[in-house]
């Protein structure tokens, strides 16, 4: 007990000492969570960041594999996915949310004499007109767009091979005059154009809706997605993208799907690439965008995890530094203990115990001074428990350390140590 | 005189100083006899080795030849920290209290390491400190904000708190002046005379090794005849 009051005794009395090593122990307490801290939000931002790209890249994906159901599917956590790619024994997967939909876009580019008919009267199309079509699963999903009049298609209603129910936008309704019911004929004029772009569908109109699809280009039309229409569609994936830009309000999010490994990003966009065979623009264009956003964090990551790692190894440093100095100043504290019979257990004890005080004292403060600053970064309140481990193997090499130093100075015989003052 | 009632005895004990330039040999054969209630005054030059004397009888090293007798024990046969612990207290020229420590606390801390129990720690140190010529209020006191002389006591009830019967003081009053100096030796006597303590006293002056019951002097390294 006596031993006890006396460290907490010589912690008090040998400010001059102590309050750096505390110092010291905030400081290296502090890096260590505010680093952590730092490294687990950039990790979450990495997360949030590989989710929404690799979001739109799945859903491009599924847009070319009409075997699964998009419509079907709710909401889910994160967690729920993983939990469901687990039992199915695969590293990613997808999991759908509620109002998603598969979208396969083309531009068809009608040429200036190209003709829109409509069945009971011809429409002339004195532009340069393009519209722009929407191979969609299920239009009851697309959140951005809002039924105006007739009714929504789906592959499961409309994608016979021979009805062609096709929703149209406001704007084509209005500048071609077709209403519900009507049926229209996209034909170009003359049938053997270079650049082989025939379009001769014939289509009904099974509704009307407001959109804010395709950016400028208000006239559009969407198709079922298993519509079997009368020409190669492929020719066009492979558009210009400059040319013919990614419509700015097309939001692929709502096509969202969770992925549930984001760490895979890189190997879906991969992957997606290769079954697209690297034809969408979307893709391309997503990688970039990706990079973009992911440099940032992972450079503020790496560069937090080097000053971070930096500042601890100069504290560790000093600490040993100021140890080894405190324990030459006491010295002959340590000789008199020695004088006075004490056993080399004891007196090493009372030294540790003194370290463990101030580290442990040092480490708590630092702990939430970090923590209240990683917080800025990150809302992951579980950050100071990964970060114990570390702080008590750090506390440990520096106890060992402060025994060795006690060591080398204790090999001196106490007189010696006493009659060289 | 008689070895068998001698508390203390040192027989031929040799002891040198081993460097990597030169072996100094500071103990060459010292024979000497110390008895319970008595006060002893060891002179000589400086270099003589005495100080080394002392730090045998403490048990700090061992002899390279000779032996020291505990009430009859060979010292190097038994473990030194513990026979310090129960027998030896010591008082230094440069004091050697630690510094951060109060007056009681420096006392109490030697009274732990050895061990020594003590129902009412605090009136004991008082009576030690009573005994030493200090007033209670002084317990609680810094030893760094002490004279010289109230050190000195300080160590000397250090010294005597644990009961230890072998008292050694190597030039306690080199620091001190005259008064002090005096006073110190006065005290050990006391501890020597009241208390039954064998006290050893290491000193300079001839004045002061006066008022010891006895005197040895060494010259290099030998006991030489007792005055
Ligand atoms: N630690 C040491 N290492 C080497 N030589 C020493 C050491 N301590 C003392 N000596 C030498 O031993 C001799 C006796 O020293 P000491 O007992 O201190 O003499 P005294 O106390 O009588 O002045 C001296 O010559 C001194 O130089
Ligand atoms: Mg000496």
């Amino acid at each position: 007990m006596f031993y006890v009051r006396l460290v907490f005794v010589n912690i008090r009395r040998l400010m001059k000492y102590t309050l750096p090593l505390f110092c010291l122990a905030v400081l290296i307490a502090g890096c260590v969570c505010y680093v952590s801290g730092v490294h687990r939000a950039s990790e979450e931002m990495l997360d949030t960041v590989a989710r929404k790209y690799t979001t739109v890249i799945r859903a491009v994906m599924y847009a070319s594999r009409p075997d699964i159901d998009l419509g079907q599917s709710r909401e889910m956590t994160l967690g729920e996915v993983q939990a469901m790619a687990k039992a199915d024994g695969v590293a990613a997967y997808t999991g759908i949310m509620n109002h998603m939909c598969a979208l396969r876009v083309w531009h068809i580019n009608l040429p200036a004499d190209s003709i829109l008919q409509k069945d009971r009267e011809m429409v002339n199309c004195a532009a340069n007109e393009q519209v722009v079509v929407f191979a969609v699963k299920n239009t009851e999903f697309i959140p951005e767009m809002t039924l105006l009049a007739g009714r929504h298609i789906s592959d499961a209603n409309d994608a016979d091979g021979t009805s062609r129910h096709v929703l149209i936008s406001r704007e084509m309704s209005e500048i071609f005059g077709v209403g519900v019911g009507d049926t229209f004929t996209a034909a170009a004029a003359t049938s053997e154009r270079g650049d082989g772009l025939f379009y001769n569908g014939s289509f009904c109109v099974a509704g009307i809706v407001e959109s804010g699809f395709a950016g400028q280009n208000r006239v559009h039309i969407f198709v079922p997605l298993e519509t079997a229409l009368p020409y190669n569609f492929d020719a066009h994936h492979a558009m210009d993208p400059d040319t013919y830009p990614v419509p700015e309000s097309l939001s692929f999010r709502s096509a969202g799907l969770v992925l549930a490994d984001p760490d895979n990003a890189l190997a879906v966009v991969s992957e997606a690439a290769e079954i697209l065979n690297r034809e969408d623009f979307a893709l391309q264009a997503n990688d970039y965008e990706y990079k973009k956003e992911v440099y940032p964090i992972r450079t503020m990551m790496e560069l937090s995890d080097i000053i971070g790692t930096a500042v601890l190894a100069c504290a560790v440093v000093f600490f040993l530094l100021i140890t080894a100095q405190s324990v030459r100043v006491r010295a002959r504290e340590i000789a008199v203990l020695r004088l006075l019979a004490c056993p080399r257990t004891v007196s090493y004890a009372l030294f540790l115990l003194e370290k463990c005080v101030l580290l442990a004292g040092g480490f708590a403060v630092g702990s939430v001074c970090g923590w209240i600053l990683a917080r800025q970064y990150t809302q992951n309140a579980s950050i100071i428990l990964g970060d114990v481990g570390i702080l008590l193997a750090i506390g440990g090499a520096c106890l060992l350390l402060t025994a060795l130093i006690l060591l080398c100075y204790d090999l001196k015989k106490p007189m010696e140590v006493l009659s060289d003052e | 005189m008689n070895n068998e009632s001698a508390l203390l005895s040192v027989r031929h004990a040799v002891y040198d100083y081993r460097t990597k330039a030169e072996t100094v040999h500071a103990l060459r054969d010292v024979s000497l006899d110390f008895h319970a209630g008595m006060m002893y005054a060891v002179v000589g030059r400086s270099g003589s080795g005495k100080s080394t004397l002392l730090s045998m009888i403490a048990g700090f090293d061992r002899l390279k030849a000779g032996e020291i007798l505990v009430n009859g024990e060979n010292l190097s046969k038994m473990d030194p920290e513990t026979y310090r612990r129960k027998h030896v207290g010591m008082v230094f020229q440069a004091y050697h209290l630690i510094p951060q420590l109060t007056v009681s606390e420096n006392i109490r801390l030697a009274m732990e390491i050895a061990g020594y129990v003590c129902n009412d720690v605090h009136s004991y140190v008082n009576t030690l400190l009573e005994k030493v010529g200090l007033d209670a209020s002084y317990a609680k006191k810094r030893v760094t904000r002490l004279s010289g002389g109230e050190q000195q006591r300080v160590a000397v009830a250090r010294a005597v708190s644990t009961h230890a019967d072998i008292l050694l003081a190597d030039e306690p009053t080199g620091n001190l002046d005259d008064e002090n100096a005096e006073m110190i030796v006065d005290l050990l006597y006391r501890m020597a005379h009241e208390d039954g303590k064998c006290v050893i006293m290491v000193t300079h002056s001839l004045e002061l090794a006066q008022k010891c019951d006895q005197i040895y002097r060494l010259a290099g390294g030998k006991n030489v005849a007792e005055v």
